[in-house]
């Protein structure tokens, strides 16, 4: 149960701050005009049935957008403003208190999606008929853990780094082409297919599209493998690297040289 | 008093070198070519993609023309959070007492970011249509570029006006530099052309950095008379002294209601 209790300790740790910051939801603002920007793409070029595409591209890159956005302020704000020294002191992993805190901002993430949809029915009068509700739910779960594991480790990645920003603003349009969150895979050249299997968006935006627009969805079950067995090799990684990186500020004496 | 003057040509040069300095204190030239300028290049190939793909191959180049073009404009609006920056390190008020006025030191505050964007947007232009399969009527494409830095400092002026709005809300900068661009590229014919909205939204549109310039740079590359190009050119310099006048009294304002409030020293 202890792994549990410190997720949720990172949860309420997180909810309290974005009471107070809800700058954090940034993307809560933008998802809408990018949906307005995809939805009008496909309604001006007459692509009725790639419809669903527009819309779920907002919340997907919303969910890395987050992702991106949390990792690499947690733990670089964390020890910046002096609670990486605390948190040395304490038996709990900080990488599922982190975890804890990427989901609680993740989990709000999701209205992206909710808005996307309404965006296409109030502004473009577009209906897009859920053909799978219950595998949209599994699809969206499963986009949240793999989204939140893959952050933890960006997290821990990011925290030494003196170019954060410079990752964290290089990694986002690349993985958006690699993830097929708009254009599928099947869409793009060949040589790009081995680089998307490693990308865990990837396999969420085929489960995502498919859910809403297939008649049957194929291979669901190998989406959600792939995924969350990306998410938790990730995570797991994670763990790895911030044990690492704790053991060396000890003994460097450097945790709080930020 | 006028000995102390100083003359705009000076403050101008200190921006500049205040600008290289500032940059260079940002990027490598690694962290530069390999991070910013590739990130800024994917995000047009990410949306001349989605163009290909929702329609067809004259709406992807149509898109990669737009979202090339505006990559300048991102970058030029950048100064939000440069002035925003400035701010936040205190030096308003001394400028308000130096013999020169806070104006043009906050407005060249981003002028390393609008050169950037110049550079983003001419190499998108240049190398990105080939690579994707739509490649532009060269050479005659290339009377195209120079408009390249009329867009930008039309959205730099904009970005000003957003960015003195930033000085006295330094909390929501990021939103504001997000809800400046956003609908620029949603909405002034970046990736479908202005008429397909709405009157209100096209009546916005008019009055918005990117439009005109993004129209001129189209009429170029389909071949349009001299006159029909240098119309969208004059709206589009016209758009940006619009701006240009709204953010020096924005700025000017500042300061004034700072003085009398006595909260110069304040971001809020």
């Amino acid at each position: 149960m202890r792994p549990l209790a410190e997720v949720g300790a990172g949860i309420r740790l997180q909810s309290a701050l974005v009471a107070r910051t809800p700058a954090q939801l940034l993307v809560l603002v933008t998802a809408p005009l990018f949906s307005v920007i995809f939805l009008s793409l496909a309604v001006h070029g007459g692509a009725a049935s790639r419809v669903a595409s527009a819309m779920i591209a907002p919340g997907l890159m919303s969910m890395w957008l987050i992702s991106l956005d949390v990792a690499a302020s947690v733990l670089s704000e964390d020890r910046y403003g002096g609670r990486l020294e605390l948190f040395l002191s304490t038996p709990a992993s900080l990488s599922l208190v982190v975890l804890g805190r990427i989901l609680a901002v993740s989990v709000v993430g999701m209205l992206a999606f909710a808005e996307s949809w309404l965006v296409a029915r109030v502004a473009f009068g577009v209906t897009v008929p859920v053909h799978h509700p219950a595998m949209v739910v599994l699809a969206l779960a499963v986009t949240v853990l793999a989204s939140s594991f893959t952050a933890t480790l960006l997290a821990s990645a990011f925290v030494l780094s003196r170019s954060l920003h410079v990752y964290q603003n290089a990694m986002s349009y690349p993985i958006y082409i690699l993830g097929g969150v708009v254009v599928p895979l099947s869409a793009l050249p060949g040589w790009v297919d081995p680089l998307s299997k490693v990308v865990y968006l990837s396999w969420c935006a085929e489960l995502l599209r498919n859910s809403f627009t297939a008649t049957r969805v194929p291979e669901a079950g190998l989406d959600v493998a792939m995924a969350l067995g990306l998410g938790v090799l990730a995570l797991g990684i994670a763990v790895l690297l911030t044990r690492h990186i704790l053991d060396m500020l000890r003994r460097n004496a450097t945790a709080g040289l930020g | 008093m006028s000995a102390l003057r100083v003359s705009p040509v000076e403050v101008t040069r200190q921006s500049a070198i205040f600008a290289v300095e500032e940059m260079r204190a940002t990027h490598t030239w690694r962290t530069y070519l390999f991070g910013w300028l590739l990130r800024l290049i994917l995000q047009t190939t990410f949306f001349s993609l989605a163009a290909g793909y929702f329609g067809t191959r004259v709406t992807k180049q149509y898109a990669l023309v737009g979202n090339a073009i505006v990559l300048g404009c991102l970058e030029s609006m950048i100064v939000v959070l440069m002035m925003a920056g400035e701010r936040a390190t205190g030096t308003l008020p001394l400028l308000a007492t130096a013999p020169t006025s806070h104006v043009p030191i906050y407005l060249g505050r981003g002028l390393h970011w609008m050169a950037s964007g110049m550079l983003s947007s001419t190499v998108a232009l240049v190398v990105l249509p080939p690579l994707l399969g739509v490649p532009l009527p060269w050479p005659r494409a290339a009377v195209a570029l120079p408009l390249i830095p009329l867009v930008c400092v039309t959205s730099y002026c904009y970005g000003c006006v957003l960015g003195a709005v930033g000085l006295r809300h330094m909390g929501i900068i990021w939103l504001l530099l997000n809800l400046g661009y956003l609908p620029i590229m949603a909405f002034c014919g970046v990736n479908v052309p202005v008429s397909f909205w709405p009157w209100p939204l096209r009546a916005i549109a008019e009055i918005m950095p990117v439009t005109h310039g993004l129209m001129a740079v189209r009429a170029v590359l389909a071949g349009s008379s001299a006159p029909a190009v240098l119309g969208d050119v004059g709206l589009e310099a016209a758009v940006g002294i619009g701006w240009l006048c709204l953010a020096c009294f924005a700025l000017s304002r500042i300061v004034r209601r700072g003085i009398a409030a006595g909260t110069l020293e304040f971001g809020n």
